[in-house]
Order: structure tokens, then sequence, then C-alpha cells
């Protein structure tokens, strides 16, 4: 799996565009390191790339993308010592709340009140890269379409 | 002592803020009431008197005005003696409406519990109903009646009032929760105004509701018995318990963020009720992440083909922004610089509102790209530190004014990344 390093000092005031930015770059970079890589493994590393990038332009202080980046930090050094742990943290006490919080990241430790907060936060960032996503995706088949309208 | 360490505790807005609350709400009737159900302040009584939330409901404005409460405590008083020397500092209001001591001293115990500081949530709560009982006007003018009351008249109703609670004060705590328990009586969107403030304010702290008795205290104790953080006024009716006063807090917490994804989540603006909502959530969160999978899977599948497009495209971006300032127009590239502008003129056009737009973008931008691709790729390798300054720029001309890929969606995004 291809490690996306989203370096950057992106100050930019659109926070919605350096989502698009963190993720076209890390986009490009999958495309450019090990194109012939199985496809699995590179859809992993996109959805990875893209998780990272909604992180990234979100807010620091939210949960969630500081649990995203963590699991970067730790999918990094999980490879580097080859080795693989899984965090399933199995709550014995099962509230209505449970599914959400298995869903958002970071969500397990988190009152309630703190998970519904970052569950919005959470949805508005997905929204936005299920769109932006969406038009990259659009604009390949476009390319490709066209491509073939020429030969 | 108490009163140097209160002060800096207290004298702060919120604080102020939460007696306004209390004050301006507070009418004269009110008090009647409450001096009527209290017959002495140090019984444990569980202040029904919720001739409170009454009173909360007079007065709404005061909410959210932070009163910076200069306590002009005077040092003399001390705990066991009222708030007398905050209380009146901060009431230039007569205390003519105190119809008897005993109202007095009832309602001072009441309140106590709101202050943190022993003396300083007497005088709080004795500046509040006083205020309360003065006028309503005071609830816009909050913060000059504390201010004026706190510097005027001090030690006006020095009476011997007993502080009841002692309890550490968080200023802004105390008025979160006043907010948030008035907030429930006062138009929805005053309290909602209010309690979005003190929750941007504050941390998304609980409200710890730890009853400290202490002897006479009970009935304060009753009350309100926060510590440190917020302090809630029981609502008329209900029970004054800590635990459940904090419980209210939080359940009304709950139901403004659930309100709030109600409107994020699209199509669940009928549903009422916690669970279908939740169940919904989920939902829709689970839908998103099987999208970005989805989508992911597809891209992979896509890029193959398409190699250098993306490169291209953002070299392309790179050289625009790094070619010229801001304004992507002035192009200094040679090689670049009819392309680059089409592609601004393209990504201009990607402002306007439209799904379709990015991708037409892109079309045109590959198509012009096309020739030129392996001198942006040369170009790119050569500045791969201008990105982020350029493409900034580029990205900002590209969804600068409107919304960067939907229209609806992304309204209001440079702002509303942040909602809560």
């Amino acid at each position: 799996m291809k490690q996306n390093k989203n370096t950057s000092s992106n100050n930019s005031p659109r926070k919605a565009s350096m989502q698009t930015y963190h993720f076209l770059r890390s986009l490009t970079h999958i495309n450019l390191t090990r194109p012939s890589s199985p496809l699995h493994r590179r859809s992993r590393a996109i959805r990875r790339a893209a998780y990272v990038s909604m992180a990234r332009a979100a807010s620091p202080r939210r949960m969630w993308t500081r649990a995203i980046l963590g699991r970067l930090q730790l999918l990094r050094r999980a490879r580097l010592l080859r080795r693989r742990r899984n965090y399933k943290k199995k709550t014995t006490i099962s509230t209505p709340h449970d599914k959400l919080r298995r869903l958002v990241p970071g969500g397990e430790e988190m009152d309630f009140c703190r998970l519904l907060e970052e569950t919005a936060d959470y949805a508005e960032f997905l929204s936005k890269q299920v769109r932006i996503m969406r038009s990259v995706v659009d604009f390949m088949e476009a390319e490709c379409r066209k491509k073939e309208e020429k030969v | 002592m108490d009163f140097g360490k209160k002060r800096k505790l207290g004298v702060e807005n919120r604080s102020v803020e939460a007696l306004n609350c209390h004050t301006s709400s507070f009418a004269n009737t009110d008090w009647h009431q409450l001096s009527s159900s209290l017959s002495s302040w140090n019984q444990p009584s569980d202040t029904h008197t919720l001739s409170f939330p009454k009173a909360a409901n007079a007065s709404s404005s005061t909410i959210g005005k932070p009163v910076p409460l200069n306590w002009n405590l005077s040092d003399s008083v001390e705990k066991e003696e009222i708030y007398l020397s905050t209380g009146p500092g901060l009431l230039p209001l007569s205390l003519s409406n105190f119809s008897s001591d005993t109202e007095f001293i009832e309602r001072s115990a009441r309140f106590s519990c709101f202050v943190s500081n022993e003396s300083n949530a007497i005088a709080e709560t004795q500046m509040q109903m006083d205020i309360a009982g003065k006028t309503e006007a005071l609830k816009d003018k909050s913060k000059l009646n504390y201010h004026s009351s706190n510097s005027g008249s001090s030690k006006k109703d020095q009476s011997e009032l007993e502080s009841p609670i002692t309890k550490k004060r968080k200023s802004k705590q105390e008025m979160e929760l006043h907010k948030s328990q008035d907030t429930a009586q006062l138009p929805s969107d005053v309290a909602k105004n209010v309690v979005d403030s003190k929750q941007k304010a504050e941390k998304n702290s609980l409200i710890m509701a730890t009853v400290k008795p202490s002897g006479k205290n009970s009935k304060v104790a009753g009350e309100a018995q926060k510590e440190d953080y917020i302090h809630v006024r029981a609502r008329r009716g209900q029970a004054t318990n800590s635990h459940s006063l904090a419980e209210r807090v939080r359940r009304e917490k709950i139901s403004e963020r659930m309100k709030f994804l109600q409107d994020l989540v699209p199509g669940c603006s009928k549903i009422t009720g916690k669970a279908v909502m939740l169940d919904e959530i989920i939902n829709y969160v689970q839908s998103l992440q099987r999208q970005v999978e989805f989508l992911s899977m597809k891209l992979a599948a896509v890029n193959p083909r398409l190699d250098f497009n993306i490169e291209g495209i953002l070299s392309k971006d790179l050289f625009q922004t790094r070619s010229g300032p801001s304004s992507a127009i002035g192009f200094s590239h040679d090689m670049i610089n009819h392309q680059l502008h089409s592609l601004h003129q393209n990504i201009i056009q990607v402002g306007m509102p439209g799904v379709m737009n990015p991708t037409e973008v892109f079309r045109r931008e590959l198509n012009v790209q096309l020739p030129s691709t392996s001198t942006f790729k040369e170009a790119a390798q050569q500045m791969p530190n201008a990105w982020d300054d350029d493409l900034q720029n580029i990205i900002q001309m590209t969804y600068g004014n409107s919304t960067p890929l939907k229209t609806q969606d992304l309204n209001g995004t440079p702002h509303d990344l942040f909602p809560l």
C-alpha cells in the first residue's frame, strides 16, 4: 500500500479547496508511485488519501481529525515495523449510540453530546469529500471518453 | 483571601451575566412567591420556588450578556455573611424591592448556589434578586447595571445572609448553565444563540452537579449545585436535584445538536425523535463512507489510464499561480501562457455553480494541456515547492467566490466548517 505524503503548509482560506488540493495531490502521488500495483491496493490508498485530506482540511480540534491522522501515523509505524494491530475495542455495554461511535473515527471515548458534534462535522467533511471524488471521477471518465473518441 | 480568589474567578462576565439573567428574570411577584414558599432560607427546601423560571421567562435579554462583575467585594464580608458586600455593590437599585428580609435571605440562599464563591454567590443571588425586582429594564443593560451597581452602591444590602454554598466558581460555566437553563424558557432562537455562544466559548464541559451539602446550605445545595462549571437554575415544577439539573442541561445540549444534525442530513426535516434521527444519521454516515470507498475504487480503476492528467492539472495550476500574482491572469510563463489563460478562464468558470463545471474545466484544461504535457511534467518536477502558495491562489480563484463543486452544498463551507 502506498503512503500518501500530505505535507503541506497550506493556509488556504478556502478549506473546501484545501480538501480538494490535498486529495488531488495525494491522488497524483498515488498515480506516480507504483501505478501498476494491484487495484485493491490502490483503491485502499486512495481511500486513505481521501480520509487524510478530509482530516487535513478540517480543524485539528476535532476528535475525528486527530483520530484519522493518528491512524495514519500508526499505519506508517506499523508498516515500518511490519506489524499490524487491530484496534477493535468491544464495548461490553451496548447503547443505541454504539453504532455511531463505531462509524465516526475517534468516537469511542466521547460522550454522546460530543459525539453528535463530531458526527456533524465529520458528515460535513465526508459529504465534501464525496463531492470532490465524484467530480474527479466524472472528469476522468470524460477524459477517457474523449480520448477514446479521438482514437 | 476568599475574595481575592473569588475576584479572579468571579470577576468575569459570565457570572455577572448569570446574575443578570436571574435578576432580570425575577419580578417582584416572584420574590413574593419565593418568600412565601420559603419559610426560611435555612431550611433545605427544594426550591421549587420555581418562580425562578417564571422570572427567567420575564427576562431573556440578559442572557448572553457578559457583565463583568467587579466584585467590589468587601473583604469584610465573611463567608457566613451574605454577599452583602458584593451584592450591594452590584445593585445600584434600591433594595426597596425587598419585601422583607426573609425574602431576601431566601433568595440569596437560593441564588447562592449559582455562585461558586460563597459570599459571592450570595451576593450574586442577592443582586440578582434585587435587580430582578427592580425592573426588567435591567435585562438589556445588565452590563451597565452590574458595573454601576458594583462600583456604586456597595454593601447596601448588607444584611446578614449566610452564604450557604461553598463552591468554586467558573463564571463562564455558570453563565452557560444559566443560559442553557433559561434558554429553555426563552425564545428558542435566543436560547440557541446563547447556548451556542456558550458552547462555542466553552469547552464541552459537562455540568458537574456535585452536591456539597453543608448544614444549612442544604436548601441552596438542593437548588443547583454545580462546582466549577455551570450553574443551572431549576425550572418551575422541576426537580432541583443537582443531578437532574445537570442532566437537563445535557439533554438540551443533545437536543440542540440533534437539531443541527437534522439540518445536515438531507431529508430529515420531518423526523421527530432521537432514536429515529439517530438511525438516519447513522445511515447517512454509513452511506457516505460507502460512497467514498466506492469512488476510491473507481478512481483506482480509472487512474491508470489517465496517468499524467492529474499531475498536469496540478502543475498547470502550479504554473499558473507561480507565474502570476493571485490574479492568475498575468502569466509570464512563455510556453504555458495561452494555455494557462484558457485554464484560468476555465477555472474561473468553475466558480460558477454547478457540478459539471469542474469536469468541463478539467476537460478543457486537459485538451489544452495535452500537447504540452511533457513540458508540464518537467516544469512540475522543477518546482515542487511552489505548489502550496500557488495552488492556493489557483484554488482560491477557482473556487473563489462561489462554491467549489456544488453550490448548494458548499455554499457556506468556508464559514460553516466548524459550525459547532
